[in-house]
C-alpha cells in the first residue's frame, strides 16, 4: 500500500478552502473591520477556542514530551495556573471598558479594534502590538517546523517535495483566510475540530479492541532528575504557562470578549478553559506512562512524541492512518489560520493607532495601508516565516515554540493594570489607594515595564542556559524566567514615583 | 449563550465522536479505506526491483572471496559509454560482471588501465536504465571500494550512498499525486482569491471615522 498522507492532507485543504469560500458569501459588507472581526457566534467561538487548544501541535507534542521528561506532577500546577487565569479573566468582565466594548459588539462597530490592547490601551501600549506580532510570527514558524516534521515522518517525502507541500498548505491556508476573513477562520475551525473528533473516535474504537496495559508511575517520577530548586522552577513555569495562556491569550480574546456579548464570552471562556485542563492532562499522562519502558532508548528526550505517534500508527489500519493524517492537517490548519488572522487583526489595530510622524512608520505602516494591504503585509510576514522555518533546526523547535508561547507571560502586567483598575473601586480605603496607585503607575509606564521584562527575560534565559544546561531539556525554565522577569519589571515600575494624576485611568475609545 | 446552543454544539461533537467509535467497533478489523487506496496503490507496486542479468567477463581464476556491485543510471544522452574506475589497488580482481536493467548485458568492454586508479570496464548505458557491474576479488584483503565513473568529460565519484535513488512505482505515483494536488489546490486558491471582492477601508466609507492615509 502506498502512502495515503498526501490524499488526506489535500482533502482537508481543499475542503477548508471550499468551506471558507462558501462562508464568505454571508459576510455583511467588505469593510475591513467587518472582514477582521465580524461573524462570531458562541458555537463557533467554543469550537475555535477548543480547536486551537487541543490542536496546537507545539502544545500537544510538547506536552507528550513534558509528561515523559518531567512526570505528570506538572498537571497540578498547569491546571492550577489555568483555573487562576480563568478566574482572573472572568473577573475582568466587570470592567467598564469591556461593557463599553460589548455595546460596540451589539452595534457591530469594530472600527477601533477589539483586542485587549485596543480596549484597555493607550499610545503607551503601542510596543505591545509589535511584541505580540513578533510572538505570533514566532508561533507561526514553530507550527510550520512541527508540521514539516510530522508530515516528513508520515509521508517520507524528499526534502524539496516536503517543503513544497508545507508551502502549499500555508499558501492555501492564507488563501482561505484571505477569502473568508474572521468568519471563514471560525467556520473552518468548526469543521476541522469535527475531523479531529472523528479521529479520536476511531482511535478509541481501535484501542478498545486490543488489550492495552498502561502503567502510570507516581506523579513525581520523571525521566530527568529534579532538585528541590529545579522542582520549584518546574512548577512555577507550568503555573505561569497555564495562567498566561488562559488570561492573556490574544486570539482567544478576539473570539470571546472581543466579538461576543459578555455573558456569552464568559461561558465560552469557562468551557474552553475546562477543556484545556482536560485535554492537557491526556498527552501528559500518555508521556508519563512510557517512563522506564525498556523499548524506549534512554537517549530520547523531546523526540518521544514522534516515537509515541510511531507506536500509535505502527499496527494501525489504513483507515486510521488516513484519518490521523487528516486530523493532523486539521490541527495544523486550525492553528495556522488562527495565527494568520490574529496577525491581521493586530496589524489593523496597530496601524490605526500608530503615530505617523516618523518616516519609518510612514514607510512600513502607513504606506502599505495606503494601498489598503493589511492582508498584503501579513502575506509578507507569512513568506518570511516560511523561509525561516525552512532553515530552522529541528532540535530547537520546542525551545523556540515554548519561548513564543511564554511571551503571553510578559503581557500579564498589561492586563494586570485592568485588574487593578477594577480593584480600585474597592470599599476598603487602603486597598483602593494601593490599587489606584498601581493602576496609574502600570498604565503610565507600560513601555518601561515591557522593556524591563524583555531584557530581564533574555538575561535570565542566558543565566539558566549557563547554570542548568540545554534549554531543550529544561523547557520549564522559559516560562519560569519570563514570570520572574515580568514580576521584577512590575515591581520596578511600582517602586517608581507616581506620575501626575491624569484625572482618568483610561481614555475612552469611541473613535480612533 | 442559551442552553439550546450548548446542547446543539455538544450534540454535533458527540455525533462526530460517537459515530466513529460505533462504526469502528462494528467494522472491527475491516479496513474500509484500504479498498479504494489499494486500487490506486497496488500492494505489489510498493516493492521495487529489477532483474539484473550480469554476464561474466572471463579474467584470471575463479576464486570468489569478495564481490562488489556498482550501479549507475545516466540522463546525459539516449546512450552513452560509461567508464568504471576503481581507486586504489586492484590486486586480486578476478572476475567482472556487467549488465543493464533492460534484460540484456549491454555492450561491455573490459579494460586494463586508467590515469586515476584502475579503469576496468566500459559499458554502453541507455538513458533511464540502470547499468552496473560486479567485481569479484580473489581475496577480501583489498582496499575499501572507491569507484569513479566517467562519461566523456563528465566524472562522478560514487562516494555518496544516497546518490542514486530508486523509487518503487507507488512512490512515483505518490509524487504524481503530490504535484497534481499542489497544482489543483493552487489553481482553486488562485481562482477563489481573484474572484473575492477587495476590502473597503473606513476611509472609503466615511472620512470622519478614518485615520487612514
Amino acid at each position: 500500500m502506498g502512502n495515503v498522507t498526501i490524499f488526506a492532507v489535500f482533502m482537508v485543504l481543499i475542503a477548508s478552502l471550499a468551506i471558507s469560500a462558501w462562508s464568505s458569501r454571508s459576510r455583511r459588507s467588505n469593510l475591513i473591520q467587518n472582514f477582521l472581526f465580524e461573524g462570531n457566534t458562541p458555537l463557533l467561538a467554543i469550537s475555535s477556542c477548543i480547536g486551537s487548544i487541543i490542536s496546537m501541535a507545539v502544545s500537544f507534542t510538547a506536552l507528550l514530551s513534558a509528561g515523559y521528561l518531567w512526570g505528570w506532577q506538572i498537571t497540578f500546577s498547569m491546571i492550577a495556573g489555568g483555573l487562576a487565569g480563568l478566574a482572573a479573566i472572568l473577573t475582568l468582565s466587570a470592567h467598564p471598558a469591556i461593557t463599553q466594548n460589548a455595546e460596540r459588539v451589539e452595534q457591530r462597530s469594530f472600527i477601533s479594534g477589539v483586542s485587549y490592547l485596543a480596549i484597555f490601551g493607550s499610545l503607551e501600549s503601542m510596543p505591545y502590538y509589535g511584541f505580540l506580532m513578533a510572538a505570533y510570527t514566532a508561533m507561526l514558524i514553530t507550527e510550520m517546523v512541527v508540521l514539516r516534521t510530522f508530515i516528513s515522518f508520515l509521508s517520507e517525502l524528499p526534502r524539496f517535495e516536503l517543503l513544497l507541500l508545507v508551502g502549499t498548505v500555508l499558501l492555501v491556508c492564507y488563501a482561505y483566510v484571505y477569502i473568508g476573513g474572521f468568519r471563514g477562520v471560525l467556520v473552518t475551525d468548526y469543521f476541522q475540530l469535527l475531523v479531529v473528533f472523528v479521529f479520536i473516535g476511531l482511535w478509541i474504537a481501535s484501542i478498545s479492541q486490543q488489550p492495552v496495559a498502561v502503567h502510570l508511575p507516581s506523579p513525581s517520577e520523571s525521566r530527568i532528575v529534579f532538585t528541590a530548586w529545579t522542582r520549584v522552577l518546574l512548577h512555577a513555569g507550568c503555573f505561569a504557562g497555564g495562567f498566561a495562556w488562559t488570561f492573556a491569550n490574544t486570539d482567544q480574546w478576539f473570539r470571546t470578549y472581543g466579538t461576543l456579548k459578555v455573558t456569552q464570552a464568559r461561558r465560552v471562556l469557562i468551557t474552553s478553559a475546562l477543556t484545556m485542563c482536560a485535554f492537557s492532562v491526556v498527552p501528559v499522562l500518555a508521556g508519563a506512562a512510557v517512563i522506564g519502558r525498556p523499548t524506549i532508548s534512554p537517549a530520547i528526550t523531546n523526540g518521544i512524541s514522534l516515537v509515541l505517534v510511531g507506536n500509535l500508527l505502527i499496527h494501525a489500519s489504513v483507515t486510521l492512518r488516513f484519518v490521523f493524517a487528516m486530523a493532523l492537517t486539521c490541527a495544523a490548519l486550525t492553528t495556522l489560520n488562527t495565527y494568520l488572522m490574529t496577525l491581521q487583526q493586530l496589524y489593523y489595530e496597530a496601524s490605526t493607532r500608530i503615530d505617523s510622524k516618523h518616516y519609518l512608520h510612514y514607510l512600513l505602516i502607513n504606506y502599505p495601508l495606503k494601498w489598503k494591504a493589511v492582508r498584503g503585509v501579513v502575506f509578507l510576514i507569512t513568506v518570511v516565516a516560511f523561509v525561516a522555518s525552512c532553515f530552522f533546526p529541528d532540535r530547537y523547535v520546542y525551545t523556540f515554540g515554548v519561548a513564543s508561547l511564554s511571551m503571553f507571560v510578559v503581557i500579564l502586567p498589561f492586563l494586570g493594570t485592568a485588574l487593578a483598575e477594577l480593584i480600585a473601586v474597592s470599599p476598603r480605603r487602603w486597598v483602593r489607594a494601593a490599587a489606584t496607585s498601581a493602576a496609574i503607575k502600570l498604565a503610565e509606564r507600560r513601555r518601561l515595564t515591557l522593556y524591563i521584562s524583555v531584557v530581564g527575560w533574555l538575561l535570565l534565559l542566558a543565566a539558566g542556559r549557563v547554570l542548568m544546561g540545554a534549554l531543550t531539556l529544561h523547557l520549564y525554565i522559559i516560562p519560569a524566567t519570563a514570570l520572574a522577569a515580568t514580576a521584577t519589571a512590575t515591581l520596578v515600575t511600582l517602586s517608581l514615583r507616581t506620575p501626575a494624576w491624569q484625572g482618568v485611568l483610561r481614555e475612552p475609545k469611541d473613535s480612533i | 449563550m442559551s442552553l439550546k446552543t450548548v446542547y446543539d454544539s455538544c450534540k454535533t461533537w458527540l455525533k462526530s465522536l460517537v459515530i466513529p467509535i460505533v462504526v469502528g467497533i462494528i467494522l472491527h478489523n475491516t479496513d474500509i479505506a484500504k479498498i479504494p487506496f489499494s486500487k490506486f496503490y497496488p500492494d505489489e507496486d510498493s516493492i521495487g526491483g529489477v532483474a539484473f542479468p550480469l554476464a561474466q567477463i572471463p579474467r584470471g581464476d575463479a576464486q570468489r572471496s569478495r564481490l562488489e556491485v556498482v550501479i549507475v543510471r545516466q540522463s546525459i544522452k539516449p546512450l552513452t559509454k560509461i567508464n568504471f574506475f576503481r581507486r586504489g589497488t586492484s590486486d586480486g580482481m578476478s572476475t567482472i560482471f556487467a549488465g543493464l536493467a533492460a534484460n540484456s548485458p549491454g555492450r561491455a568492454t573490459p579494460l586494463t588501465g586508467g590515469l586515476n586508479g584502475m579503469s576496468f570496464l566500459e559499458l554502453d548505458v541507455p538513458a533511464r536504465t540502470l547499468g552496473g557491474t560486479t567485481v569479484i576479488f580473489r581475496s577480501d584483503q583489498v582496499a575499501p571500494a572507491r569507484y569513479v565513473v566517467t562519461s566523456g568529460d563528465v566524472s562522478k565519484d560514487l562516494a555518496d550512498p544516497e546518490d542514486l535513488v530508486v523509487q518503487t512505482k507507488n512512490e512515483v505515483r505518490q509524487m504524481h499525486v503530490l504535484y497534481g494536488f499542489i497544482l489543483l489546490s493552487l489553481i482553486a486558491a488562485t481562482f477563489l482569491v481573484t474572484r473575492s471582492q477587495p476590502l473597503r477601508h473606513p476611509s472609503d466609507e466615511n472620512t470622519d471615522e478614518s485615520q487612514w492615509v
